[in-house]
């Protein structure tokens, strides 16, 4: 392959990066009216309490679980199927792989929301974190909730660095300036 | 020699009155959520009392079992919690630390007896319930866990009367309210590690069970039935 053509083949491929059309900002608008409207909602719930959310004795844990479950689900198929591509060596699999990576690293990050909604008071979801805070009290080890976010933020970093997103990220911005 | 609270509930004595639900309740400063979301079941009642229907239709008995927090030795609750806002003191009761609380409801999922209730809305006391809140209670905010805790702000003030007389404390002079309220006194409550006391000699009973003993969390409270 020689240069023009890595060059063409280069340019193709970030055109979608470098030039939006006006249907860019409408999809932008839309999305991010999905956002502020699910904001709104998650204001509302903390000044009224879970009680707009559903959830009742004794079912303590709702779709807000089964949210972050399925999210989480949605985010291993991406790894699964970049995973299988890569080890069988498809030489037709660099798309595919480069959409279930993006997959694998949004599911993710969607999905690390709901532990937080979740919570009877979201405002204190740090104390979840290990960190070390002046009163020297450290989250329990033993619960399975500390290990769910150990779970995600290892998950999130191995999918970030491990599967080329980020070095991909770095290679189009190098050719783009 | 450290206490153990525990408790001997009698159901071949207990009449089904709801005494202790509502002293209960106004002992430990539980908030009313109203008709519409107790029906939704939101309601909270640290003690229920369970109704068991035995026999066809003319010849019905009705069976009442007063259910509380269980005070389990090997609490499912507690290795659940990330915050260790559920946790067990020094002598056996199983503490809700509701500052440290942030809401995950683990600790209710896991609870074998559903004795766990959770703050979905900020608390709130009918007119004139409000004026006769207990100021030995904290109010629990929105989204913070709550439960029996065999009242512990009694048996704080037990203990430091009794220090104060410079005595030990004497078994049956702390008494949580639904005990106090029993009219039948199908509930004794007091110290297990006193083998004289009360409730030790009903907790070795031979009409003695636990509620969901093969769950093999150990509970400290003992229901006593004639056994058939």
């Amino acid at each position: 392959m020689n240069r023009e053509e890595t060059n063409k083949i280069n340019d193709d491929l970030l055109r979608p990066l470098l030039q939006t059309s006006g249907w860019f900002y409408v999809i932008v608008v839309l999305l991010g009216g999905i956002i502020v409207a699910g904001l709104g909602s998650w204001l509302y719930q903390m000044s009224r309490g879970l009680v707009v959310a559903g959830i009742k004795w004794p079912v303590y844990w709702a779709f807000y679980v089964t949210n972050f479950v399925f999210w989480i689900g949605i985010s291993h198929a991406g790894t699964l199927i970049s995973a299988i591509l890569r080890l069988v060596n498809a030489t037709w699999r660099r798309p595919v792989t480069r959409c279930a990576e993006v997959i694998t690293v949004f599911a993710l990050m969607i999905g690390a929301m709901f532990p937080i909604i979740h919570l009877g008071r979201p405002w204190l979801f740090f104390w979840l974190m290990p960190y070390p805070s002046e009163r020297q009290i450290w989250p329990n080890f033993r619960s399975p909730l500390v290990w769910d976010f150990f779970a995600i933020s290892t998950y999130l970093t191995g999918s970030n660095f491990c599967t080329h997103c980020l070095p991909k990220l770095y290679r189009s911005s190098q050719f783009g300036s | 020699m450290a206490h153990r609270w525990g408790m001997a509930v009698d159901l071949d004595r207990c009449t089904g009155c709801e005494a202790c639900v509502t002293a209960c309740r106004a002992e430990n400063n539980i908030p009313t959520v109203g008709p519409v979301q107790a029906a939704r079941g939101r309601a909270m009642h640290w003690i229920r009392v369970e109704r068991y229907y035995e026999g066809e239709f003319p010849d019905v008995r009705v069976k009442f079992r007063p259910v509380l927090c269980q005070q389990c030795d090997a609490a499912p609750c507690e290795p659940v919690c990330p915050t260790y806002a559920s946790h067990h003191t020094e002598e056996g009761l199983n503490a809700q630390v509701y500052n440290r609380c942030i809401g995950t409801r683990y600790c209710a999922n896991a609870c074998p007896y559903n004795v766990r209730f959770f703050n979905f809305a900020n608390p709130v006391w009918d007119r004139p319930l409000n004026l006769q809140l207990n100021p030995d209670v904290s109010v629990r905010e929105v989204g913070v866990m709550e439960k029996c805790t065999f009242c512990v702000q009694r048996i704080n003030a037990g203990k430091t009367q009794a220090k104060a007389e410079n005595r030990e404390v004497r078994d049956g002079e702390i008494q949580p309210a639904c005990a106090q309220a029993c009219p039948t006194t199908a509930i004794v409550f007091g110290d297990l590690n006193d083998p004289e006391s009360e409730v030790s000699h009903l907790s070795r009973s031979t009409r003695g069970t636990k509620l969901l003993e093969d769950v093999g969390a150990k509970p400290k409270i003992t229901y006593l039935q004639r056994q058939s």
